[in-house]
């Protein structure tokens, strides 16, 4: 796409409608235990953004904010062997990436993800985690619970890897 | 074909951030080349700032956010008439015996100058050839002149004000989330993240500092009103009322608060008791907002130490007069979280 076609499609696009309607956020697996209010009170702190196929979307060590829900699209993770950058998962519509930086505030990018296809992702930020979790404690503890508990299913399923009890592990933390 | 598209986008990303530099170029230069727009524009903003919370809550609820806008601005309009009506009539009724009592008042202050200058004289063993009352009518007369000549600009700017603010914000705050997704989709996805931090912690400070600043006004006014009526000083409402407004002016506003006050408290009665006790007020209002409501509410919100808020005060009067003043502290803050920020990634970056 030439520049100014893509600056027409970004200004056009403003006029569409929002992101997500609630019901849509809560058909990805972390959040599907929110309520229709939950759902929608988290849906006014997140952000679109489209990635081309084989643009980075972070790469390691960068500053990091914010995980990414992948709405539409495949992703690649890959790790730094010291040579060459390995992938590790391939992420696709559904799941997400980033949980890292969205809860470590020093920690920078642990891995570097690359769009495969055209991607559609929904930005969560730290900073609209805090702003929630001061105004809607409730909602704050049931979003990070959700992260954990995806977080601890990532780790024990390298620690799995590890022991050599499973050869193909789930996505790694991001 | 991915190496072709990575290649592909500085060119893409430039032509976006060149469009977006372009378009806050055009609405800063409306700002600053249209004075009698500026008090619009600023209250247009403090209101979007206070309003936008209420505003999402009511869409939340299935309410427009064109008519939710609507009624809290109705609702606002009808809050502030209330309270205009209410405080303009103990406001006009001390405005209306503090004009009578002038004549009274210059001749106090040219007898107490007059009696300073005899002191003076009797101290130094030379007479000081000046009539004093002469001096300080003709000082009073081009004070009163300067201040009818400015007043047509001030009623024109306070109307304007009072008929574009609101129209400004219902706009503001029906297109602003139009407009915040209009930056976002114009940022490059590198810088995205970035700028959406600098952008949350810029607005969120911006915030905290209004409320601070309006909880500071409402505090120390509250103070002073009640102090000067518990020593049975005059005018103690429209004194607490001057020194909540000034008070918003940082370090001057507090000794411009209390210097209308000291002068006509000074000057209109005999007792000085009564002008130790008036001063002691202010000081005591002062202090306490200086020992605990700035460090507490203001400086704790804006993370800036004292010696930067006295520079970034200063030059924003230098630059651009009281506007600067009163807009100087929130850039300062803003200035610091671009520089943390860019900081970070730079030396994130180098690390890595």
């Amino acid at each position: 796409m030439s520049a100014f076609a893509e600056l027409w499609s970004s200004l056009k696009s403003v006029r569409g409608a929002g992101l997500v309607d609630a019901q849509a956020l809560r058909s990805f697996s972390i959040f599907s235990d929110l309520s229709r209010q939950q759902a929608e009170k988290l849906n006014d702190h997140l952000h679109e953004r489209r990635f081309q196929a084989g643009e980075v979307i972070f790469d390691r060590g960068q500053n990091g904010h914010a995980l990414y829900l992948i709405r539409a699209g495949d992703v690649s993770v890959q790790y730094w062997d010291g040579k060459t950058d390995q992938e590790v998962a391939r992420l696709a519509t559904g799941d997400f990436f980033g949980e890292v930086a969205l809860l470590c505030d020093e920690v920078g990018r642990t891995a570097k993800v690359v769009a495969l296809t055209e991607c559609r992702c929904l930005a969560l930020f730290r900073e609209s985690l805090n702003h929630i979790s001061i105004r809607d404690p409730a909602l704050g503890v049931l979003v990070y619970r959700d992260i954990s508990s995806a977080l601890a299913q990532r780790l024990s399923n390298i620690t799995k890897s590890i022991d050599g009890e499973v050869k193909v592990v789930g996505a790694p933390a991001t | 074909m991915p190496q072709q598209l990575e290649l592909a986008r500085p060119q893409q990303d430039s032509l976006k951030l060149w469009f977006l530099a372009g378009f806050t170029a055009l609405i800063f230069s409306v700002f600053f080349l249209t004075p009698a727009l500026r008090p619009s524009s600023l209250l247009a903003i403090v209101n979007v700032l206070i309003l936008s919370i209420p505003v999402q809550f009511m869409e939340r609820k299935g309410i427009s956010r064109v008519w939710a806008s609507l009624l809290l601005l109705t609702l606002g309009g009808l809050f502030v008439g209330v309270c205009v009506t209410m405080g303009a009539s103990g406001f006009g009724a001390q405005w209306n015996t503090l004009s009578a009592q002038i004549p009274q008042i210059q001749a106090g202050l040219a007898k107490k100058a007059e009696a300073f200058r005899d002191q003076l004289s009797l101290l130094l063993g030379v007479s000081i050839p000046i009539n004093v009352e002469a001096q300080i009518l003709v000082a009073l007369s081009i004070l009163q002149k300067k201040t009818f000549a400015a007043a047509p600009e001030f009623a024109s700017a306070f109307l304007g004000a009072l008929f574009f603010a609101p129209i400004f914000t219902f706009f503001l705050l029906k297109d602003s989330r139009s407009l915040k997704k209009l930056v976002i989709q114009l940022l490059p996805n590198r810088y995205f993240e970035s700028f959406m931090v600098i952008g949350t912690r810029a607005g969120a400070t911006l915030f905290m500092y209004l409320q601070a600043k309006l909880l500071e006004a409402l505090v120390v006014g509250a103070m002073v009103f009640v102090g000067l009526s518990i020593i049975g000083a005059p005018y103690a409402f429209l004194f607490g009322l001057i020194a909540g407004v000034t008070n918003v002016l940082p370090y001057i506003g507090p000794v411009l608060g209390a210097i209308p006050a000291l002068v006509i408290i000074g000057v209109n009665r005999d007792s000085s008791h009564l002008l130790g006790l008036s001063s002691l007020v202010f000081v005591g209002a002062n202090i306490i907002d200086a020992i605990y409501i700035f460090p507490v509410f203001v400086a704790r919100w804006v993370n800036l130490s004292p010696l930067t808020l006295l520079a970034s005060v200063a030059v924003g009067q230098v630059v651009y007069g009281v506007i600067g003043m009163l807009i100087a502290v929130p850039i300062a803050a803003c200035i610091k979280i671009i520089f943390q920020e860019t900081v970070r990634t730079l030396y994130n970056e180098r690390v890595e």
